[in-house]
């Protein structure tokens, strides 16, 4: 180095020239003065760049988040309709061929809906095992709170028993064992309570769904939420629950609306009703707009497969689970679609209750029947309902968690699993003896349900709702799900499923530190300060804030939590997550009190008592204020 | 020795992104390429931090930032049928922000005196010491920045505030290894310049 040169100084100090060069400039550095001074200069405005690095713009995301979202959506929207356009003429060959294939077999009397009376055909037992739960049909952010496995995969099946969430930007379509769909919404939690081919019981914990029930004749669909129930007459309809404010919308059919207090109403195409918070007098309404475009991405044909095999539109036209079970074995994954666009063939099964003995639905049902007809839930099948839940997938975690920020990559092989008729050609084959020991299961299942018979439990359903509110008051608005699953081992007595819903390693099941809203029992708070750690690595948090949470509270047993400061401010200057926001803000505070900043940890814990004073985290903050 | 006597290696490399985060962004954009537009909300939640901060340091924090935002998406869902996977995927995704941001360029400098007095407060919440004083930085980077011409300031803040190589750059920015090298060197002359005025004006 002969001369000044700014460059090359920024050069050295950047540590970019190599040993000889980096040697010149040393030399020169200690001649010049000037040039000392000028690199005092570069170390500064290093320093400037380095700290002004890490601070992220505020942004509105809520306003960017949903211009997104709508854009999706739109898109979402154009395909759907140019699908449906295009599934129309298939559709009526279709129908056509299931008739004759019926027909032809022979094995089950068929009526065309024409006819005025319904066929008989024995339900149950099942001839093919009932495809083992729902499967994932597309899923964004959906993740499975009680498995040991927290995402879900599309393609992937989840057995009656679990509880589903969704991520606040995110969604997840399925499709239900009785070829109905539905919609989980952004930021819901539903469980899936019992998931039969002829009855399905949904617990809406919050968020929304939307449902397309499918024509099949059944014992019952149900969604429970907040102690309100809905009940399902072959339809399309939303369920949405949010901090207590239950809302029920209508795109076709009918449903019935069982409030916990007052009387029931039924609600039929293009309705909505509306409970609000703390009372159950129904404000009933047209179903918005935002609401019919929803449940259009439901009534829309499932979605093309990436390997480029439609789902089974034949499916649809199946009369009976039999049949349609049988084409299911055939073709993959053993998605029912029911379509709404096929006249289902109503079964009047030994037991049915009166009402469906005439419901041979047509699309847009008249349904005169049975409005007032309130179908008690039969609780006793409920157990063996979920009984399939013993087989809920295992796996084993390979490798590293979320891929992104660092993580290896994630593969996750199914150990046990899907029945035969659920299992795609390109899937491991299941384990033997596994399915062997579903055997005595599926039998008890059938079993029964004879035994639990017709509906009687009445006195039973109505003490499930309330056992449902009595949770919800437990648990505080948003009703904690740990408190919910903690509940159900008792609702069902010694069943053996629940073993298998959950596995082994329990303390991996919950994962609290990253899931909002389930942290209003103590139990997760525990776990926070020891988080559940798998195999090969961690569990999967549902997304990128709640993995920088995570990160951030390991950074911090690590001693290197500073780098989180910031991104930990952000999710804590925002009250609209609170559970999030308060661990976030705890976080900073420990933060500081590791790094021996008193001070500033003192003003974290404050901040912290002022919004939240009787948060999880207070006694700590008082603690810690004291001394 | 001058400046552009160094060779190709002695600037920093580029540093290699989280390769699982690269295959999984890979695999969005396949998706996204095959009409699903679900992939491109994911791909939007994966990489939406990113572009904020991005587009924070290459246009200084401005009020639109959330249309700006919003812009680079839909350019970016445009765009992507056409990556063939010369680049990584990031790269791409820093081409679309610098286009954009080169985009506004203009009518950024028209309103840069009054954008200073817009910056909003980063941390108005919060006032810890470290958090204050990253906010200052940030204030003054971007006071510094607006003398640099748009493309200079490209190169500038891809290099020394997003850590990317100038290989890197030469293919976010669409033009060589040595116009991103030449580029670089005079904006930080000119950066460290400006600073120096900026400092020396506060005292």
């Amino acid at each position: 180095m002969r001369r000044h040169d700014e460059a090359l100084l920024w050069q050295y100090a950047a540590r970019e020239l190599d040993a000889e060069e980096a040697a010149l400039t040393e030399h020169h550095l200690s001649e010049c003065v000037e040039c000392r001074e000028r690199l005092l200069d570069v170390r500064q405005a290093r320093l400037v760049l380095q700290d002004a690095q890490t601070p992220r713009p505020r942004v509105q995301w809520s306003k960017v988040d949903q211009s997104i979202s709508q854009l999706v959506e739109d898109r979402l929207a154009k395909q759907a309709k140019a699908a449906r356009f295009g599934w129309r003429l298939p559709l009526a060959f279709a129908a056509v061929a299931a008739l004759a294939l019926v027909t032809a077999s022979g094995a089950l009397k068929l009526e065309l809906p024409k006819l005025d009376r319904p066929v008989e055909v024995a339900l149950a037992p099942p001839v093919a095992p009932v495809p083992a739960g729902t499967e994932v049909e597309r899923a964004l952010g959906l993740s499975r709170v009680g498995a040991e496995l927290s995402l879900a995969r599309e393609g992937e099946r989840v057995a009656a028993g679990e509880v589903l969430r969704t991520a606040v930007g995110g969604r997840g379509l399925l499709a239900l064992p009785d070829g109905s769909r539905m919609r989980l919404a952004g930021g819901s939690q539903l469980a899936l309570t019992r998931t039969e081919a002829d009855d399905v019981a949904l617990t809406l914990e919050r968020g929304r769904v939307g449902v397309q029930a499918s024509h099949r004749a059944r014992r019952g669909f149900v969604v429970h939420t907040n102690g309100l129930s809905v009940r399902v007459v072959g339809t399309l309809f939303t369920v949405s629950q949010v901090a207590g404010m239950v809302e029920v919308a209508v795109a076709e059919g009918k449903v019935r609306v069982e409030p916990p207090e007052g009387a029931a109403l039924t609600l039929i195409g293009g309705e909505r009703v509306r409970f609000e918070r703390g009372g159950w007098k129904p404000v009933r309404g047209a179903a918005t707009p935002a609401q019919l475009a929803e449940l259009g991405e439901l009534s829309a044909p499932p979605m093309i497969e990436a390997a480029g095999t439609p789902r089974v539109p034949a499916a649809g036209l199946m009369p009976a689970g039999a049949l349609a079970r049988r084409d299911d074995s055939a073709a993959r994954n053993g998605a029912v679609q029911q379509s709404s666009q096929v006249v289902g063939v109503a079964l009047t099964p030994a037991e049915a209750p009166p009402e469906q003995t005439d419901g041979l639905l047509p699309r847009k049902p008249a349904v005169p029947q049975g409005a007032a007809t309130v179908w008690p839930n039969p609780i006793g099948a409920r157990a063996e309902a979920a009984a399939p839940a013993a087989e809920v997938p295992e796996y084993e975690e390979k490798a590293s968690v979320w891929p992104s920020m660092g993580g290896g990559p994630t593969t996750y092989e199914p150990r046990v699993i899907k029945r035969p008729a659920a299992q795609p050609a390109a899937a491991p084959p299941p384990d033997v003896a596994v399915q062997q020991a579903a055997a005595p299961i599926a039998g008890n299942f059938s079993l029964e349900i004879e035994a639990a018979g017709p509906p009687t439990a009445s006195t039973q359903r109505k003490a499930e709702p309330a056992d449902i509110r009595r949770e919800i008051e437990a648990a505080g608005p948003p009703a904690g799900t740990t408190q919910r699953r903690a509940a159900e081992p008792a609702d069902f007595g010694g069943w053996p499923a629940s073993t298998g819903q959950a596995p082994a390693p329990a303390q991996a099941v919950e994962e609290p530190e990253v899931v909002p809203l389930t942290r209003s029992a103590p139990e997760p708070k525990a776990k926070a300060s020891a988080p559940p750690k798998l195999k090969g690595g961690e569990p999967l948090p549902e997304d990128l804030e709640a993995l920088f949470l995570q990160r951030a509270e390991r950074g911090l047993e690590r001693g290197i939590c500073e780098r989180y400061l910031m991104g930990l401010q952000e999710i804590a200057g925002d009250g609209t997550r609170n559970e999030r926001s308060q661990k976030a803000r705890i976080l900073r505070a420990r933060c500081y009190d590791a790094r021996v900043r008193p001070d500033l940890s003192e003003i974290e814990y404050r901040r912290y008592l002022e919004v939240w004073p009787k948060g999880q985290h207070a006694d700590e903050a008082r603690k810690a204020i004291i001394e | 020795m001058s400046a552009g006597a160094i060779s190709l290696q002695q600037l920093v490399p580029t540093p290699a992104p989280p390769s699982a985060l690269e295959a999984r962004l890979l695999r969005l954009v396949e998706r996204i390429r095959n009409d699903d537009p679900l992939a491109f909300e994911e791909l939007y939640r994966l990489t939406r931090d990113d572009v904020a901060r991005t587009l924070g340091h290459l246009m200084g924090r401005r009020s639109d930032l959330e249309d700006l935002i919003q812009e680079t998406y839909l350019r970016l869902l445009k765009a992507v049928p056409n990556f063939r996977g010369e680049s990584q995927f990031r790269t791409f995704l820093y081409r679309v922000c610098a286009n954009v941001a080169l985009m506004h360029q203009r009518w950024w400098r028209r309103r840069r005196e009054d954008l200073v007095d817009e910056l909003p407060e980063q941390h108005s919440v919060d006032d810890p010491e470290c958090a204050a004083q990253a906010a200052e930085s940030a204030r003054l980077v971007q006071q510094a920045l607006q003398g640099l011409s748009a493309k200079k300031r490209v190169v500038f803040v891809y290099h020394e505030l997003c850590g990317m190589g100038p290989e890197e750059i030469a293919l976010a920015v669409d033009c060589s290894y040595n116009t991103v090298r030449s580029r670089l060197f005079h904006a930080r002359l000119e950066f460290t310049q400006a600073l120096r005025e900026l400092v020396e004006g506060k005292r």
